[in-house]
């Protein structure tokens, strides 16, 4: 059920046996897993049914390193958590992502894909994806779209899947099975202000609430969990600061530290020879009633050789004439406001020299190389073809490039490829030095406020580079255009377009070890008997998918290892 | 006689690659009617680059990136050294140099042999290319 703690009376103490701290996808995931059991379930989730500013406020906070988003736009505070704003995107991590890499510092898991496996099914349920397939081979036989024709020896395409518009919000989609479980009560406007602990540390005995109408109660509870997210998470254990100066699960100064994000941003540009290049593969497209996303990346084999970390290449076509009318996308006016910008700072002067220049080594190279742009007809130029004279054939060659699917996306936007913006996305180095900490303002509760300093690695710039060169290789060698590197490789300033993908991450990172971890592997924070942490909060790395997915899984796997403590 | 609605992608590959060879073709003249050429190896492999402007904005790039080959003879050498049978490479027909040199370029992004000029991966063969353009 769903109740307002604002109308719980000050002072109260409520009992329960299981206590979580935030409703969203991790929280609910939880709740959800405890319905019509016999435990007794309190969630505390710090807003209401909507948005309401007052609490939204709340996540208000300080950026002292690298630009990034207002902190209280990057995470939501009412049913559903940042779910409300979820853009859908989901794979699960790759069994390489769980591994430790010699030149990654403070890379690797301290479990493997396969402790994981048999809950990303339940996940997948839980988040609305539609299919559990994930390979490019399966989506290869039905999918319209076909990936580059890039060795595939050195990158690969890989495929994410979209959630629809309407199954992304937990608030909209799990509030009834949350509401009809009677052993789960939901307390709404319920901010945690403190956790508690015996004198030892050792035992998390009560969580401290607080609401913005000024009652306050405590919730004693058998075990309890913190999925309040990856900000949230290490505030509130580094704001329970009255017994232990350092906050709780602190001992070795490790709450906060390792916040990881997916930045991203525009680091390349590909100027396609043939201006009907199929990229529709790489653009939001359904498969029957599945959407899909394809994007590239070095293989492992590549990343392991040149010892870099996984970087994500998605392809972004600006399309002549095409702006005005999918001005609507979001995306389309961050691209719109950097097409200009390209124009005429890159593409028009050395990079139209070397698009006329490579027409003739390539109109050459497309008669040597399978699999080059060559031709699979629009059937209506075949017929053209077949009634013309040899003179007007020649005029008709330009048409026959490209293939079907080509003709779809320029029915699409009505245009052909002027160029397509390479966005990179990368699976982050670890850095203790990127960090959230406390602030010196505090909220209206008196809890201090988060800073957060992001920071990024020279290996992180250095791996975005060379994905970028590699690409640009196979596509000059598969005779598709010319890539143009956008990033130095020096430790200069990061591109003015660097933002992150809303993933907050790693800062209350799992490890066996407590000097490297604040959890351990089932995520219970380390020297404390009862005290989990859900979210992404404990991934040590940011992994090559994106975090949803497994967050919920995560959270699966943590609820059933509770059941087994609770039974 | 072809069917018109059974035309097989195979032999529209066969067509298509035909008239594409016609195009590729269509602005060199057929060797049996050309006159002896007496152009050097440098301006005849600059020749071959129809956007002689634009090949000698990106050779001007190249020649600032590697100021040791700004030299004819330097990057003919070069050039002719990557190309199956060498400087004899050089007295091919128009066409066979093309295919040659366009071969030439596949392997270098293939082997990674590339040069990135302003951002621009490049491969090497073709900012050489350009280089001469730009020294002619």
């Amino acid at each position: 059920m769903i109740v307002d703690s604002r109308s719980i009376p000050h002072g109260s103490r409520i009992e329960a046996d299981l206590c979580i701290v935030g409703a969203g996808a991790a929280g609910i995931s939880i709740a959800r897993r405890f319905a019509g059991t016999s435990t007794r379930v309190v969630v505390l989730e710090s807003g209401g049914e909507a948005f309401e500013a007052t609490t939204q406020d709340l996540s208000r906070g300080e950026n002292v390193g690298l630009p990034y988003f207002p902190l209280d736009t990057a995470r939501l505070r009412w049913l559903g958590g940042t779910t409300n704003h979820w853009g859908g995107i989901c794979r699960p991590m790759d069994p390489e992502d769980f591994e430790s890499k010699a030149w990654i510092p403070n890379s690797g898991w301290p479990i493997a894909e396969r402790d994981l496996e048999s809950y990303y099914e339940p996940a997948r349920v839980m988040c609305g994806v539609s299919s559990g397939d994930w390979g490019l081979e399966t989506w290869r036989q039905r999918d319209r779209f076909k990936p580059l024709p890039v060795r595939g020896d050195r990158l690969d395409t890989r495929i994410a899947q979209i959630v629809s518009p309407e199954a992304r919000s937990f608030r909209i989609t799990h509030r009834a099975g949350i509401q009809a479980a009677r052993n789960v009560v939901l307390q709404c406007h319920a901010n945690v202000t403190e956790i508690e602990t015996n004198s030892e540390g050792t035992l998390a005995t009560l969580f401290h609430v607080a609401t913005l109408d000024g009652n306050r109660y405590t919730v004693a509870a058998r075990q309890g969990v913190l999925a309040a997210g990856g900000i949230e998470n290490p505030r509130i254990l580094l704001a329970s600061n009255r017994q232990w100066h350092e906050g709780v699960g602190n001992r070795n100064d490790l709450v906060g530290r390792f916040f990881l994000e997916h930045p991203r941003f525009v680091g390349g540009v590909l100027v396609p020879f043939d201006r009907r290049l199929s990229v529709g593969l790489y653009d939001h497209h359904k498969v029957g009633a599945v959407r899909l996303l394809g994007y590239l990346g070095l293989k492992q084999a590549t990343r392991d050789q040149e010892q870099l970390v996984d970087v994500q290449m998605s392809l972004h076509p600006t399309l002549a004439g095409s702006f005005q009318r999918s001005a609507e996308s979001e995306d389309m006016k961050a691209l719109h406001a950097l097409v200009p910008a390209l124009r005429q700072g890159h593409i028009h002067q050395l990079g139209g020299h070397l698009a006329r220049v490579a027409e003739d080594l390539t109109s050459w190279q497309a008669l040597l190389i399978p699999g080059a742009p060559l031709p699979a007809p629009f059937p209506e130029v075949v017929g053209k073809l077949m009634r013309s004279t040899p003179f007007e054939a020649q005029a008709l060659i330009p048409d026959l490039m490209g293939d079907i699917a080509a003709r779809g996306y320029a029915k699409k936007f009505g245009a052909p490829i002027e160029s397509i913006l390479l966005r990179t996305r990368i699976n982050a180095v670890p850095n203790p030095d990127s960090r959230v900490t406390l602030g010196d303002d505090r909220d209206p509760l008196g809890i201090p406020r988060v800073r957060l300093d992001w920071r990024l690695t020279s290996l992180d710039r250095h791996s975005v580079r060379r994905s970028l060169e590699v690409l640009g290789s196979e596509v000059g060698r598969a005779g598709l255009g010319r890539v143009r590197v956008m990033l130095d490789d020096h430790d200069g300033p990061w591109p003015e377009d660097l933002a992150g993908g809303w993933h907050h991450m790693g800062t209350t990172r799992m490890a066996d070890d407590p000097r490297w971890g604040v959890v351990d592997r089932n995520c219970r924070v380390h020297g404390i008997r009862n005290l989990y942490i859900a979210g992404s909060s404990v991934f040590p790395t940011a992994g090559s998918g994106t975090p949803t997915l497994t967050i919920v899984a995560l959270a699966l796997r943590l609820a059933d290892h509770l059941k087994g403590l609770l039974a | 006689m072809i069917e018109r609605h059974g035309l097989s992608r195979r032999q529209f590959l066969v067509l298509s690659a035909a008239c594409g060879a016609s195009l590729v073709a269509r602005s060199s003249i057929p060797s049996w009617l050309s006159i002896p050429d007496r152009s050097t190896p440098a301006e005849r492999l600059a020749r071959l680059l129809r956007h002689r402007s634009s090949a000698r904005v990106i050779g001007a790039a190249y020649l600032r990136h590697e100021p040791s080959e700004a030299r004819l003879t330097s990057l003919v050498e070069l050039i002719a050294g990557g190309l199956p049978g060498g400087a004899g490479a050089l007295r091919s027909a128009d066409d066979a140099l093309r295919a040659l040199l366009a071969g030439r370029v596949q392997q270098d992004f293939a082997e990674e042999r590339t040069v990135c000029l302003e951002g621009w991966i490049v491969s090497r063969t073709e900012a050489r290319l350009c280089g001469l353009a730009a020294l002619t």
